[in-house]
């Protein structure tokens, strides 16, 4: 077998990007804005950067200078687990293997709603 | 999406709304309102999230259509009212045409103040129900083909405010934003932002016709025009009121407001067509005038060495089409004229340098030659400078210049003969006063003047004669600066050139040689030894200038005949088959001479010390005539003449002359002069110096150039013919014309005279067919 170390080749270990952002979800020393489902469950704590960086609309929100800037609140008007599942989505890349398969599909709803072609192919 | 009614587990077809227009309007009515409280700037009071989600659910439910209709509707509606209460309550007061009533434009300012809120406003709006509407623009405008919703924010500004029907909002614009431009130009501060905003707007807004911005349909024209006339009246008025130079600062700053306008607050696309017009307006319509403005045109630049006006003049006229023909001829015209001025002073001076040419002034010829091609290089230089300083070595410029030059240098038929005695004069006195350095560049420069001269054949004679003066009578100032001076022509004419001239050198050296061998040939002789140094020098005939085939007559002293007949022999015994003339008009001697004071040596010619022998046998005070000396030398009488009045009417008066003067006459009296004294114990006489050639002289150089144009002529045709075998007649002259023109310009008239001689002699026949085609014969 060719040693790969020899021509200056090392194996580079799988990325941990998306887990390491997970570690950040939900912490709420670091947060600066708040995420909302329609039930009354937990609130997410979030954080503006990762969120502009991943999801054109939420820019387009906070530039909006409308409510949701000036709160640090938003709304999303569906079941928690969904919204769960969508940030989470939007910090690691990643869509959780165990979820509900009707989970899964409103995700995509979600994400033909927020234009996030990446999402919808997943 | 919001309420999930069906079992979870399946994946949910989008759900059909049951009262679908209820639900529709329910929503369009929030959403309407949410845009109307956007148009108020109250944004702070609605939920993104909430209205995005409104505006998908229509698209979703397929209202897609009327939610876009809706759109517009609600826009143009706001918009409307925009124009009444702000745009039209803002209109300049005075009227948009008078703008003499209202000189400071601040209605207009403020009009312009006012729409570039409305722009900023209706742009900001139009962001925000972008971002509300993004699912609209992405699935809805696509399929149905219509703009997006931003870009129909823009149509509608464009058709209820700029082009507005119901109100003259954009000949309200137009004026205004062409008064500002004209006040600025009027060296009036305006707000640039202001103007800048309106035009950054247009620049935005598209015609929907021609797909071009508003800027370029609506504005841009009618700013060039309005341009063109502004300068085309600032034109003739700058023209009428100030001097060229003053002038084309003035155009030069217009240039550059012009272009910073662009730059500041007008489209690139615009820079192009109004640099052309002000290029048009105030440098083509004027450029004759400019140039030819009285004390301060292009001439008096030129005379009064402006450059900085001149590099003006050369920068800005460089930008039209004719601009720089009409300077090149200017200046050629003016290089003419002073030419002309120069050849007219020198025939002026040599007409009447002419009339006392007897009178002996021998130095004037040569003189004035010296000082026409002093005054042709320094025209030379000053427009070499030109050239350089002011016109950026700009090579059609060079060009005209050169034509200019080579036009009156040839106008003066005399100018090979100046120049051959102006590079004669510097190498024969070069070093005194000036360093080799300067000689070796005052030569370049002449050189470059050689190459004007169209007949270098001419040149080249005159050359020749000068060179073998200054080489039999030593008085080259150097072998290097003579070879050097060879080796520029070569490098001009080439290798035929320079032969005999190098041929002279080569005769310079091999005598040097041969006079060694000759003193130890002597040495070891038994035979009686000369009483007298001679030194020879042996010319080959063909590379001399001078007719050397006879001996002129002189009635050598017996001592000096015999020498000669010494080294005859010796040299013949060396180089059978030679024939030895001497020529005794070109030597030197060197004589003692015992004067009452001290003894002296005296460097005179050989002619002249055949005169001076004659007075050895004289007794003090005993005279000899004039007829006496001539008969007894057998000098020729012009020689003779020369001669005498070296002795007797120059520097040092060896001889006395009777009666007294500065010419020599028949019956003049000579005497010994006893009382002869001068400081040196040497002295050299000097003999009579290069000058421009007489009326007779001249005309037997011109017969000898002629003669050797025939032959060059005749050899050209061979050579050519030779090569082709058979040629047509215009080709034939063509081609030799060709050959020819590095030496003179040979007229077609000679040329077919050659032909015919050449046919004569049968080196060639005309073609029976055809009487215009020759064949050679081998």
């Amino acid at each position: 077998s060719i040693d790969l170390q020899e021509y200056g080749m090392s194996k580079i270990p799988p990325p941990t990007i998306g887990l390491d952002f997970a570690q950040l979800l939900n912490d709420s020393t670091t947060s600066d804005f708040i995420i909302k489902s329609n039930e009354d469950g937990p609130i997410i704590h979030v954080h503006r950067i990762i969120l502009l960086a991943r999801w054109p609309h939420f820019g387009n929100m906070i530039n909006s200078g409308m409510t949701e800037s000036f709160n640090s609140t938003l709304t999303i008007p569906e079941p928690y687990a969904i919204v769960q599942a969508f940030v989470y989505y939007l910090y690691t890349d990643i869509i959780e293997r165990q979820l509900p398969i009707y989970t899964v599909a409103d995700l995509m709803i979600l994400g033909n709603m927020y234009l996030i072609p990446r999402l919808t192919s997943l | 999406m919001s309420s999930r009614k069906q079992p979870k587990g399946k994946i949910r077809p989008p759900k059909k709304p049951n009262s679908a227009d209820a639900q529709f309007n329910d929503n369009w009515d929030r959403l309407a309102q949410a845009i109307r409280e956007i148009h108020k700037k109250n944004a702070s009071i609605l939920s993104f999230e909430e209205l995005y989600r409104n505006a998908y659910n229509m698209v979703l439910h397929k209202n897609g259509d009327k939610l876009y209709n809706g759109v517009r509707e609600v826009i143009t509606q706001h918009l409307e009212e925009v124009a009444v209460s702000q745009v039209v309550p803002a209109f300049p007061l005075s009227g948009a045409s008078s703008s003499q009533t209202n000189p400071n434009g601040a209605g207009g300012a403020n009009f312009l103040k006012v729409l570039k809120t409305v722009w900023e406003d209706h742009t900001t709006c139009m962001l925000m129900i972008r971002d509300i509407l993004m699912y609209m623009d992405r699935v809805y405008a696509k399929t149905a083909n219509v703009p997006l919703v931003y870009d129909l924010g823009l149509d509608l500004f464009r058709d209820t405010i700029v082009r507005s029907q119901n109100y003259p909002i954009q000949n309200h614009l137009l004026e205004v934003l062409l008064q500002q431009i004209k006040l600025e130009r009027e060296n009036e501060i305006i707000d640039r932002t202001n103007v800048k905003a309106s035009i950054d707007m247009l620049l935005e807004l598209t015609d929907a016709s021609t797909k071009d911005t508003v800027y370029a349909t609506d504005f841009e024209n009618k700013f060039l025009e309005t341009s063109s006339e502004y300068y085309r009246v600032e034109g003739q008025m700058l023209v009428g009121e100030y001097d060229a130079p003053e002038y084309m600062k003035k155009v030069d700053k217009r240039l550059n407001e012009e272009e910073q306008r662009v730059r500041h607050y007008l489209s690139q696309t615009t820079e192009p067509k109004i640099r052309n017009i002000v290029e048009e307006e105030l440098i083509s319509k004027h450029l004759k005038t400019v140039i030819e403005m009285e004390n301060s045109g292009l001439i008096p630049m030129l005379r009064n060495e402006k450059m900085d006006d001149l590099g003006r003049m050369y920068k800005l006229f460089g930008r039209v089409v004719k601009g720089h023909d009409e300077m090149k001829s200017a200046i050629s015209d003016y290089i003419r004229e002073l030419g002309k001025a120069i050849n007219e002073t020198v025939t002026s001076n040599t007409t009447a340098e002419g009339g006392n040419a007897a009178s002996g002034d021998k130095q004037t010829g040569a003189t004035v030659a010296v000082r026409w091609v002093q005054e042709v290089l320094d025209l030379k230089d000053k427009f070499d400078k030109v050239q350089n300083l002011a016109l950026s070595n700009d090579k059609a410029f060079q060009t005209s210049f050169n034509e200019a030059f080579e036009y009156f240098i040839n106008k003066n038929s005399k100018s090979p003969e100046f120049i051959s005695l102006f590079i004669d004069d510097n190498l024969k006195k070069g070093l005194k006063g000036k360093t080799e350095e300067e000689v070796d560049s005052v030569l370049d420069k002449t050189i470059t003047l050689f190459r004007f001269i169209g007949e270098k054949d001419v040149f080249e004679r005159y050359y020749k004669q000068h060179l073998a003066k200054r080489l039999l009578l030593g008085r080259s100032v150097s072998d290097d600066a003579e070879r050097g001076m060879i080796g520029k022509l070569k490098v001009e004419c080439g290798y035929q050139f320079t032969t005999k001239l190098e041929g002279m050198f080569n005769d310079m050296r091999i005598s040097s040689d041969t006079m060694t061998d000759f003193k130890e040939y002597l040495d070891k002789s038994v035979l009686e030894k000369p009483k007298l140094d001679l030194s020879v020098t042996v010319l080959t005939s063909t590379f001399w200038p001078m007719n050397l085939s006879a001996s002129p007559r002189c009635n050598l002293p017996p001592e000096l005949t015999k020498a000669c007949g010494t080294f005859q022999n010796f040299y013949l015994g060396r180089h059978s088959g030679r024939r030895l003339t001497w020529q005794s008009n070109m030597g030197t001697a060197d004589i003692r001479g015992s004067f009452k004071a001290r003894k002296h040596e005296l460097n005179v010619s050989t002619y002249q010390m055949v005169i001076l022998l004659m007075f050895n046998d004289k007794q003090d005070g005993e005279s000899l005539s004039y007829e006496q000396i001539k008969g007894e030398s057998d000098i020729p009488e012009a020689d003779l003449k020369r001669n005498l009045q070296s002795l007797a009417c120059a520097k040092y008066k060896i001889l006395v002359k009777e009666p007294k003067g500065k010419e020599i006459n028949p019956g003049d009296q000579f005497n010994f002069n006893n009382d002869f004294t001068a400081p040196l114990q040497r002295i050299k006489i000097q003999t009579v110096a290069s000058k421009v050639e007489s009326e007779g002289e001249r005309k037997e150089t011109r017969e000898k150039v002629e003669e050797a144009r025939k032959h060059q002529t005749e050899a050209a045709i061979v050579r050519i013919m030779k090569d082709r075998k058979t040629m047509e007649h215009n080709l034939l002259i063509a081609e030799v014309v060709k050959q020819l023109q590095s030496r003179f310009m040979p007229n077609p008239a000679l040329i077919k005279k050659r032909i015919e001689a050449l046919i004569e002699r049968e080196y060639l026949e005309r073609a029976t067919g055809d009487r215009r085609v020759y064949n050679y014969l081998a």
